[in-house]
């Protein structure tokens, strides 16, 4: 019973999405923590305990928890049949309070009610419309600015939605269906052993992950120093999920089977630690041993170590993107300047600096070799050349990829390519055909239409999105 | 036999799906002394014993592929007993539904879904597959011979740990189950007469819904009682797939006459300022092809061009839609019901 309530209610530094009416946000619950929404400033300590799913309102720099009922009261009522507005001008002017003044009204902390009032004494037709249309102008105003959210636990659904929403090209418009069927024809499922290779910040990994529970293995093929994961942080996957998580980089695939390479390679990245390592000093704590080998190969850039600026670019564009009035505090980028102003004085008393430096030697050899066995590690993964599936979903040329990864997929196992375009994939269908080895080939692509369903007036969304990626798929065979 | 996890090495008794040709498989279960007719003629069960599954395998008069079996490949192979969900709608469902194996939420009790109706298992298969290891799939069916054929499927499938089937009327008579499933599928002709007790069925802590309907009339009805019944973020969508046939194309390049010289195109026109381009097109062999001359006439970009040979041809590969296709499923209505 007290699990059954840790795992349904919010807790300090869980990850969590914010979501206001349409709008998805993934945060941290961090105690204190000041966070803005409709520029009123106020903190998510509310939050901690509470169950998932709680819909909260800020009333005067305060988290007010919403019924279930009266939240829904605030749902919307779209439609417009029913109105006659003949005599009504769609025009701003029938507004006489200016942006600036409700601006101002925010920032002095007037509630969202007394501003949905204020808007409406100062509506010139507010009068003249019918009683459905001034219900219908005030559910519209209070969405707007009343500061209404409700607490989500982040799933690969919400994840997918929210990434496709802002930001599609750094997911490779990986629409949900097309994210879903690579998993069904993947036939990801606990105790699978996974080959992924993406270029969707870890959302295909994270929703490869989460679909198998952190049973079997996954072994994540990466482009560049090191593979990029922001979006698994979203997922509060415990420690042993990670446990199977597993990389290789791709341009070490050709000599896959020459055990100097990767030796070499590790060398390498030993060297670039040399060069970074002081300001890498204790950005880590908390982190999984395995995020700390991957980051220790990205070379920091003005005292912030990699891992800090990424989780600041990320946080960035939450704010640039925010049209909601969502924003967060930059706090994150503070705290680590001071750490590494700390780390600059620290280099005045000389015995203390040798004692670090050789307590950074030690480190720095332990997580050398750490990094060496687990790329290791991967390399006699797939050396067993027994994988349960490829799956491949990046803006990198699919083919080449497919058919050098392929000779590592058992008999019988899926291969799953996604593109944002089809002629690569009508390229690797034909490459494949001439291959041979694969049978089952298909290409396709889906097509996904939302529906507003309302007592006499269900139909399709107006809008819906043009293109959601094809997919090649296809079962290995031995030849 | 099981097709919640993979094997090497066929054995007797296994279902296997025989991969004979482009979109044209069967499956089998694999029982000493019997033969299977193929287009490519007799193959005998034995042959498949002790090979590995993926091998090619030979029959009196051809060759084919045996594979392992996957929900997919059930799905588009199973004996139909009733409409069945396809994996395009599936796959929407199992996302949908946020199903994860049952060990994501292992500290809140075991991990259980309800669905139905079973009708031919078509979906049943996908929905253990993401609950599997630890979780439980409560399946209802209330035709009883269905209902049984389905328990024997399960069992012959490896899967029945980790799935019941419940003979019994949903409608009329609930699901007996008391706040114990994560998630809710309905697949029945009155979904909304099955909602109340889904509530029920639901964990108290919340979950997720979906009702599968092919008629809008339904999806109407069910929307309404959602919300009625406290659901929210109710959700409806279509989700079709579009299979493509990738093909090589020569189309024949139009005999246009001899080609003028662009200038006096250009000309002809009556512009001052011509601004021609001529242009080769090379093939792959590097011989130039077909000639454009491209002329900025006065209603915009003309192209004129000539063939060398009438047997010339414009050649691309590209991939080509079906003409026809199933062109409605069914409608998803998703709903969350959170705790309170
Ligand atoms: C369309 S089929 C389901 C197909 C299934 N989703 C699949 O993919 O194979 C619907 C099934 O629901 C069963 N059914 C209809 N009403 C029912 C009820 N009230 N209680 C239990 N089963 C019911 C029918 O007998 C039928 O087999």
């Amino acid at each position: 019973m007290q699990l059954e309530t840790t795992d349904s209610t919010i807790k300090e530094n869980d990850q969590v999405i914010i979501k206001k009416e349409e709008h998805l946000k993934v945060m941290q619950v961090r105690k204190n923590r000041p966070f803005w929404m409709e520029k009123i400033k106020f903190t998510l300590n509310g939050l901690i305990g509470q169950p998932y799913g709680t819909t909260f309102e800020v009333k005067n720099g305060q988290m007010v928890r919403l019924s279930r009922k009266s939240s829904e009261e605030e749902k919307d009522a779209d439609g417009t049949s029913g109105i006659d507005n003949r005599n009504l001008n769609d025009c701003r002017s029938n507004q006489k309070l200016s942006r600036e003044e409700i601006y101002k009204m925010k920032k002095e902390g007037v509630s969202g009610e007394s501003i949905v009032e204020t808007l409406v004494e100062n509506s010139s037709t507010f009068r003249t419309k019918t009683e459905f249309a001034q219900e219908k102008y005030i559910k519209k105003k209070k969405k707007k600015h009343l500061n209404v959210f409700t607490v989500l636990k982040p799933t690969t659904r919400l994840l997918c939605e929210m990434h496709y929403n802002k930001g599609p090209s750094k997911i490779c418009n990986l629409r949900v269906d097309s994210l879903s069927q690579m998993l069904v024809y993947g036939n990801v499922r606990a105790h699978s052993k996974l080959m992924v290779v993406e270029t969707c910040g870890g959302l295909v990994l994270g929703a490869v992950m989460e679909k198998m529970g952190g049973y079997g293995t996954v072994v994540q093929l990466y482009t560049g120093t090191a593979p990029v994961r922001q979006t698994l942080e979203a997922y509060n996957f415990p420690q042993h999920f990670y446990d199977s998580l597993h990389a290789f980089p791709l341009n070490k695939v050709n000599c896959l089977e020459e055990g100097e390479i990767i030796r070499q390679h590790n060398k390498n990245i030993s060297e670039v630690q040399v060069k970074t390592e002081p300001l890498l000093l204790g950005n880590y704590g908390g982190k999984t041993s395995e995020q700390n080998i991957e980051d220790i190969s990205d070379v920091p850039k003005e005292g912030v170590s990699e891992f800090e600026l990424k989780k600041e670019e990320t946080e960035e564009d939450t704010v640039t993107e925010n049209e909601n009035g969502l924003s967060s505090d930059r706090d994150v980028s503070k705290e680590s300047e001071t750490q590494n102003e700390e780390n600059q004085e620290g280099k005045g008393a000389i015995s203390c600096q040798q004692i670090a430096k050789r307590k950074l030697e030690e480190e720095r050899n332990a997580k050398r070799q750490l990094k060496q066995q687990h790329l290791e590690k991967s390399r006699q993964i797939l050396l067993e050349r027994n994988m349960d599936g490829l799956l491949v979903a990046c803006k990198l040329n699919p083919t080449p990829i497919v058919m050098s990864l392929m000779e590592y997929v058992a008999p019988s196992r899926p291969i799953v390519v996604y593109c944002q375009y089809q002629e690569p994939l009508m390229e690797c269908f034909v490459k494949l055909r001439q291959r041979g080895g694969v049978v089952h080939l298909t290409l396709t692509e889906t097509w996904l239409r939302e529906y507003q369903v309302l007592p006499g007036r269900t139909r399709p969304n107006i809008n819906m999105s043009g293109t959601g990626g094809y997919l090649l798929t296809g079962t290995t065979v031995i030849v | 036999m099981s097709f919640a996890a993979y094997k090497e090495i066929i054995e007797e008794g296994d279902t296997v799906i025989l991969h004979i040709g482009h979109e044209n498989m069967y499956p089998l279960t694999v029982k000493k002394g019997e033969t299977f007719q193929t287009k490519y003629g007799a193959l005998k069960h034995e042959d498949l014993i002790g090979i590995k599954f993926g091998s090619k395998v030979h029959a009196t008069k051809g060759y084919m592929h045996v594979l392992h079996p996957t929900p997919e490949l059930w799905t588009v192979n199973l004996p139909h007993r009733t409409q069945i969900l396809y994996s395009t709608d599936i796959s929407m469902v199992l996302m949908q539904l946020d199903l994860v194996p049952g060990n994501v939420v292992v500290e809140s009790g075991p991990f259980s879904l309800t669905l139905s109706g079973t009708g031919s298992g078509s979906l049943s298969h996908a929905l253990i597959r993401a609950v599997a290891p630890t979780g439980h799939l409560y399946t209802y069916e209330f035709h009883k011979q269905r209902a049984e054929k389905a328990v024997e499927e399960f069992k012959d499938h490896g899967l029945s740990d980790l799935v019941t089937v419940n003979h019994r009327d949903v409608c009329m008579d609930g699901f007996g189950l008391d706040h114990i499933a994560d998630a809710v599928f309905l697949d029945l002709p009155r979904p909304w007469e099955a909602v109340l007790s889904a509530k029920q069925a639901l964990k108290l802590q919340g979950g997720r819904i979906c009702s599968f309907s092919p008629c809008i009339e339904q999806v109407q009805r069910v929307c309404e009682v959602l919300s009625e019944s406290n659901f929210t973020d109710v959700t409806t969508m279509e989700c079709l797939v579009r299979k493509f046939e990738v093909k090589s194309i020569n189309m024949p390049e139009p005999d246009l006459g001899d080609m003028k010289d662009p200038h006096e195109l250009g000309q002809g026109e009556g512009e001052g300022h011509s601004s021609d381009v001529k242009r080769e097109q090379v093939d792959d062999n590097g011989s130039p092809q077909v000639k454009y001359a491209k002329v900025e006439g006065s209603s915009g970009w003309q192209y004129k061009h000539k063939t060398r040979k009438n047997s010339e041809m414009f050649s691309f590969r590209t991939a080509l839609p079906p003409h026809q296709m199933p062109g409605h499923t069914g409608y998803l209505t998703f709903a969350t019901l959170y705790s309170e």
